[in-house]
């Protein structure tokens, strides 16, 4: 778990520190009907030693073809799983940045590819990863050809390279 | 002045372009997609899905408030508000989706909203509840903070004191030391934390010397607290996470 008083700048540390899985993550199906989507959950390391208290997290619904998907970074924060860096591909929903952020866009556009970064949040200091779920994002600049130049797009971004060799679940194949 | 005329004259039609563009609707695989204009925690929209099933539609959220509730830790708990939520609005909840199964094309602006509303409404509640455990969780480090730097039998925590206007007031936790009692309270940046922080540190600092207790704010996060001066007008105001020697100098 991070402490919080130095949660931001440990954190600012192993974003930027190559990472590998701690163990090789797969797509685990969960939900019903609409609701039914694929999730991926693993633990990060780094220099050959599991981070605590940091995880790699996937969600894409079953019937999005591999629209709507979201890939983030939690962390451990105060005892709970925190988003910490998300990147979101042609998501269903767009975003609402704050009113008073005129340096961000107001509003990012449904089926929009768009990155909560953690650069950005952590401007606002904890409370954007405690509870105000990453509340600045921006539109990636170069807007993501498919599905896996998207991962390759997170991958660099988290630095984790493996992230590219990480297979889409099943359903997946025949569409990329 | 002209300006101001203008934007009157046209003000039936300005405020119709705003409802307009307030819901936006897309179509994906034969699925039509509201996204409508209540937002989640962090700003993402709350978006209802619309399916024809015979005569009727299947209205529903996809599951995304169970999603956003993942996104904060709060999966578990979003299951159980969701289904209070789902029994408030009048809708159904399974699992991970809050939906209507047969709604007719006449119900549907009900229908949207009830579910968005419902959606929004339980992904809310687990945020509230998550930072009300957050809360908890930092009394529970006062204590351990404390610890680390008095004798145990000395501390307590969650006390009530009366202050010099009578009114009584909860203190996270108090040191009993041989010359004095020294109150001590958690202080987070949210405004309201900090505006009832100043005023019963103030209501204490009015107590005669013989009973006066000495105070000690513990600031969460002080670069997002405003008025620490204010603070610093009647009570010792150290960071939360000070090493346990700083604790012991406030409270003396």
């Amino acid at each position: 778990m991070f402490h919080r008083a130095t949660a931001i700048a440990q954190l600012t540390v192993l974003l930027a520190q190559p990472k590998t899985f701690s163990e090789w993550p797969t797509w685990e199906a969960g939900g019903d009907g609409q609701a039914a989507h694929f999730k991926l959950v693993a633990g990060l390391s780094a220099d050959g030693v599991d981070i605590a208290g940091l995880r790699l997290y996937g969600h894409v619904r079953q019937d999005g073809f591999g629209e709507d998907m979201v890939l983030m970074l939690h962390a451990l924060l105060a005892g709970r799983w925190r988003p910490i860096e998300r990147f979101e591909y042609l998501p269903l929903q767009g975003h609402w940045n704050p009113r008073d952020r005129r340096d961000f866009p107001a509003r990012i556009d449904d089926g929009v590819s768009h990155a909560h970064r953690f650069a950005d949040n952590a401007g606002l200091g904890l409370s954007a990863f405690e509870d105000g779920n990453l509340p600045l994002a921006r539109p990636l600049e170069a807007p993501p050809s498919s599905l896996n130049d998207f991962r390759r797009i997170v991958s660099e971004a988290l630095n984790v390279p493996d992230l590219n060799d990480v297979q889409w679940p099943e359903w997946q194949r025949r569409l990329f | 002045m002209a300006e101001e005329a203008v934007l009157i004259d046209n003000i039936a039609q300005i405020a119709s372009d705003v409802a307009r563009q307030l819901a936006t609707a897309r179509v994906i695989n034969a699925s039509a997609f509201i996204s409508t204009p209540l937002t989640y925690v962090g700003g993402a929209p709350v978006v209802v899905r619309l399916d024809p099933v015979g005569s009727k539609f299947f209205v529903s959220d996809v599951g995304i408030g169970a999603r956003e509730a993942d996104l904060i830790g709060g999966s578990l708990l979003y299951r159980r508000i969701a289904k209070q939520m789902a029994a408030r609005f009048g809708v159904r909840f399974d699992k991970d989706a809050l939906f209507e199964a047969d709604a007719a094309q006449e119900e549907l602006v009900a229908s949207v909203i009830a579910i968005a509303n419902a959606s929004k409404g339980a992904v809310d509640q687990t945020a509230f509840r998550l930072a009300e455990k957050a809360a908890q969780d930092a009394k529970i480090a006062v204590k351990e903070r404390l610890q680390a730097a008095f004798a145990r039998e000395l501390i307590t925590t969650d006390i009530r004191v009366k202050g010099s206007s009578n009114d009584e007031w909860d203190f996270d936790a108090a040191v009993k030391l041989p010359t004095h009692l020294t109150l001590i309270h958690v202080v987070s940046p949210a405004p309201t934390s900090v505006n009832s922080a100043v005023a019963r540190f103030l209501d204490m600092s009015d107590l005669p010397d013989e009973t006066r207790p000495r105070l000690v704010g513990a600031l969460q996060d002080r670069s997002r607290t405003q008025h620490v001066k204010l603070l610093q007008r009647s009570a010792n105001i150290i960071d939360f996470t000070a090493a346990p020697d700083v604790w012991q100098r406030a409270a003396a």
